[in-house]
């Protein structure tokens, strides 16, 4: 028999917002959240949650109650206005709710210590929640390297191994993945141009560009992903060790949090 | 003062977006969470959470909604076939077939709307007629073809109350205009259960701009006053 508290940690996991049919096929806004990591998450024993519509000043109430949290990828941009730039005319599609929620939830879980991995849009959003700013295009920079995918592809072929990324000698990740290089997924038009503060750099592609960074206190879980590593972890030895040592980090906060008196959601104040 | 808001777990769709886009997704139309979040609730979904996890998620909330959804209810779960052009999404039946029975049973307040009233009718041993309008003697309860969302949501027929009951109450008198949205209809209801537990479905809508609507405000009220109620009683985690 369960008893409350009885539970896999949950993770909560940030949903984005799209326009799609209702019954009748009419467009209506709904709240969306991709299955490729929510279904990872499950597949690791954590049980994903979401809080659609919680106003920012709720977002430590529903801190109380989860022991991580994902950002995951999307088709939306982080709008520029929240790192001091104006749209470039050729990025079509933002998602300010998701924002609002977001660049808080970053701050406030880094503050409070809750494991945070963050995948290509929501490691875009954790540099932008630190001070961080974004390429607009990367198209535009140039580099060399092929970044986006072809949108004519299926899926799977979207989410393939796309060029290299390199570990920083010595760093964190080298020492999480066990490799000073992998090849990784692709799949994205933008992507980390002013690292935020307190993040330290510890991957990149042959371009140069910033592929994977952490908080600097290191003993706590806090990542950012250019690429997927929720897609094919169970078969890409470094994604699969990056998504283990986020599980570990959920459980060990579970473990903590049990045995402190939880004061679950009481923290609101009318 | 000390005050928190209750969680109201709303059992989400499953589809894909676009041929651009298709890969899996879990949807919420927002005027659910706008709803509830006008009650002063919070709502919280579960992704991927099935039959196994409700046992354990039950005791983080303190309601459940059961929301409309371009889905129907697997005609399997009530002993037919499903119609050829049924939309269907199978985790989800499976997910709120085994939520209903246990959350009346742990008397968290329960509330279903359309396919979620239909939901509760098919978990509780009921059966759906798959095209009401296909029934003799039936009016068409589908919506009309127009793009416009206020046409669709209209007030469209009346419902009749039973006499010193609950709707007839939060209607204030034994009939109300009331929207229609809907192929599926119940045909014989599930049987009844013996409980402390606030358990209503509606057929209609009362989310639809239920601040212009007294009847549907009132309704949805009621619904957030049993979580207020669940809130204080339940054990925290």
């Amino acid at each position: 028999m369960s008893v409350p508290g009885d539970h896999v940690p949950c993770v909560w996991v940030v949903a984005s917002h799209r326009t799609l049919g209702n019954e009748n096929g009419h467009p209506q806004c709904y709240t969306v959240m991709d299955e490729s990591g929510t279904r990872t998450l499950a597949n690791l024993g954590l049980q994903p949650v979401c809080f659609p519509r919680v106003p920012p000043e709720r977002i430590d109430a529903m801190l109380d109650l989860v022991d991580g949290v994902l950002l995951g990828g999307s088709a939306t941009h982080v709008h520029p206005s929240n790192y001091g730039e104006t749209p470039s005319a050729e990025v079509p599609t933002y998602d300010p709710q998701r924002d609002a929620v977001s660049l808080p939830l970053i701050r406030r879980a880094l503050a409070r210590r809750v494991p945070l991995i963050a995948f290509c849009r929501g490691s875009h959003e954790m540099n932008v929640a630190l001070g961080g700013s974004l390429h607009q295009s990367l198209r535009r920079r140039g580099g060399g390297v092929r970044h986006w995918e072809d949108p004519h592809e299926p899926l799977d072929q979207q989410y393939a191994e796309r060029h290299a990324v390199t570990t920083v000698e010595g760093g964190e990740l080298e020492r999480i993945t066990q490799m000073r290089a992998f090849p990784a997924s692709s799949l994205h038009s933008q992507g980390v141009c002013r690292l935020g503060h307190g993040l330290v750099a510890e991957a990149h592609a042959d371009d140069g560009l910033v592929e994977a960074f952490r908080w600097h206190d290191a003993s706590q879980f806090a990542w950012g992903f250019q690429f997927h590593p929720e897609w094919g972890w169970r078969w890409h030895p470094a994604y699969g060790r990056i998504m283990e040592a986020y599980a570990r980090a959920c459980w060990a906060q579970r473990q903590s949090a049990s045995v402190q008196p939880v004061l679950v959601g009481r923290e609101e104040f009318a | 003062m000390l005050t928190h808001k209750p969680l109201v777990w709303l059992p989400a769709c499953h589809r894909n977006l676009d041929l651009a886009d298709p890969g899996g997704y879990t949807v919420l139309a927002d005027r659910y969470a706008a709803a509830v979040t006008a009650l002063g609730l919070q709502p919280v979904l579960f992704p991927m959470a099935g039959a196994a996890d409700v046992i354990d998620l039950l005791p983080l909330v303190d309601g459940v909604l059961l929301t409309g959804s371009p889905s129907n209810v697997d005609a399997k779960h009530f002993g037919a076939t499903a119609l050829e052009t049924d939309l269907i999404d199978p985790r989800r039946d499976a997910l709120t077939m085994a939520l209903v029975p246990a959350a009346i049973a742990h008397a968290v307040p329960l509330f279903g709307v359309c396919r979620g009233l239909q939901e509760m009718n098919v978990a509780l041993g009921g059966t759906l007629y798959q095209r009401v309008h296909g029934e003799p003697g039936f009016l068409d309860h589908r919506e009309p073809e127009t793009p416009d969302l206020d046409a669709q949501f209209a007030e469209r027929h009346d419902v009749l109350f039973r006499p010193g009951s609950q709707f007839a109450e939060w209607a204030g008198g034994e009939k109300a205009q009331v929207n229609s949205l809907h192929g599926q209809g119940i045909r014989e209801l599930g049987r009844r259960l013996v409980a402390e537990a606030f358990a209503y479905g509606v057929q209609w809508h009362p989310e639809w701009r239920h601040d212009r609507n007294r009847f549907y405000d009132r309704t949805l009220h009621a619904f957030a006053e049993a979580c207020r109620l669940h809130r204080e009683r339940r054990p925290l985690p």
